[in-house]
């Protein structure tokens, strides 16, 4: 807790800002492209909102007060940015969020970066049809294996909350998958 | 208890460019940097100016800025005499003569009409036609022959 006040004022001073940037984008660029990744599917627009995230996290993080952990603040900046990138480009087609998904998904088919095979192609059209916020905590439990206590402060949800949703999420799937 | 789906994990599948992570950090800093690195995009223009272009003009360029600097004077009073005279100029030799014309074509005709009245039962035929050209005899003649035509019908 006292290293993270330290490095959270190294990131706000000026003489070390720099240097604790570089240090935070190393620690955290993983985790955070395949938290984006799992979100906007496909590799380039990721790029994009990964660099966007960064960029974001550096312009506030004078503003930043510490009420919650950094990654969780971190997260929630990745999350909130991997949405309105879907938002904003179903709106620039002319169409739903959810079409906007699908199209990603058939993408997924030609996309160099994707070597899934038939039944994981199958999992993200089962993920695709969850309500958003399932769709968010099964990504994030399943796929990263994160705390629900983490998750929790990441999404604002309760614990209780969150496992009720993973445990509905999950039985979705699981009959959507045995029964396409 | 753990299902089925989280006993035989299926992973995502997404992968990256090589050496992507290794990269992001310096394309980050470019990209916050406002700079950009391209390997299709030429770094120069390829214009070249002539050796010592810059040296040899700059005297040049001086000059010529400093005369362009300098704010035109219009005197106002030149210019109203100028304005003046091409307006009186115009008058004269443009506008009077029409004026005169019309007015005293308009008198010739008024005197004629009125000789005419005055003296229509001392005047011959031939008097009339002396006072009349071309086009006031093939009016008349066509009256004639409209009023013929009438009559006979």
């Amino acid at each position: 807790m006292q290293e993270e006040k330290q490095f959270i004022e190294a990131l706000k001073n000026e003489k070390t800002q720099n240097e604790a940037f570089q240090q935070l984008v190393q620690e955290y660029q993983k985790p955070l492209y395949y938290h984006i990744r799992s979100i906007v599917l496909n590799h380039d627009d990721t790029d994009d909102v990964l660099q966007n995230t960064f960029i974001k996290v550096f312009s506030n993080i004078s503003k930043f007060k510490g009420e919650s952990k950094l990654y969780s603040w971190m997260y929630r900046i990745a999350t909130n940015e991997s949405l309105t990138f879907i938002e904003q480009r179903a709106k620039k087609q002319g169409i739903s969020n959810e079409e906007i998904q699908q199209k990603a998904i058939m993408n997924l088919q030609s996309d160099v970066y994707f070597e899934g095979d038939e039944i994981q192609l199958k999992l993200q059209k089962a993920i695709a049809l969850l309500p958003e916020k399932q769709q968010l905590v099964f990504k994030m439990k399943y796929f990263q294996e994160m705390k629900y206590e983490n998750i929790s402060e990441i999404l604002d949800i309760s614990v209780g909350g969150l496992k009720a949703n993973y445990h509905h999420a999950v039985k979705k799937i699981e009959e959507y998958l045995k029964s396409n | 208890m753990k299902t089925e789906l989280e006993n035989n994990k299926i992973t995502t599948g997404f992968t990256t460019p090589t050496s992507y992570f290794d990269t992001f950090s310096d394309r980050l800093l470019e990209k916050m940097n406002g700079e950009v690195t391209s390997s299709v995009i030429p770094k120069s223009s390829g214009f070249v100016v002539p050796s010592s272009y810059f040296e040899s003009n700059q005297e040049k360029i001086l000059v010529t800025v400093k005369q362009k600097q300098q704010p035109k004077v219009i005197h106002l009073k030149t210019m109203l005499y100028k304005v003046g005279s091409i307006a009186a100029i115009l008058i004269l030799t443009v506008v009077s003569p029409i004026l005169y014309n019309s007015i005293e074509v308009q008198k010739n005709e008024v005197a004629e009409m009125n000789y005419l009245e005055l003296h229509s039962d001392d005047l011959d035929i031939y008097e009339v036609g002396s006072l009349l050209d071309n086009t006031d005899l093939s009016e008349l003649e066509n009256e004639l022959i409209y009023n013929d035509l009438n009559t006979i019908n």
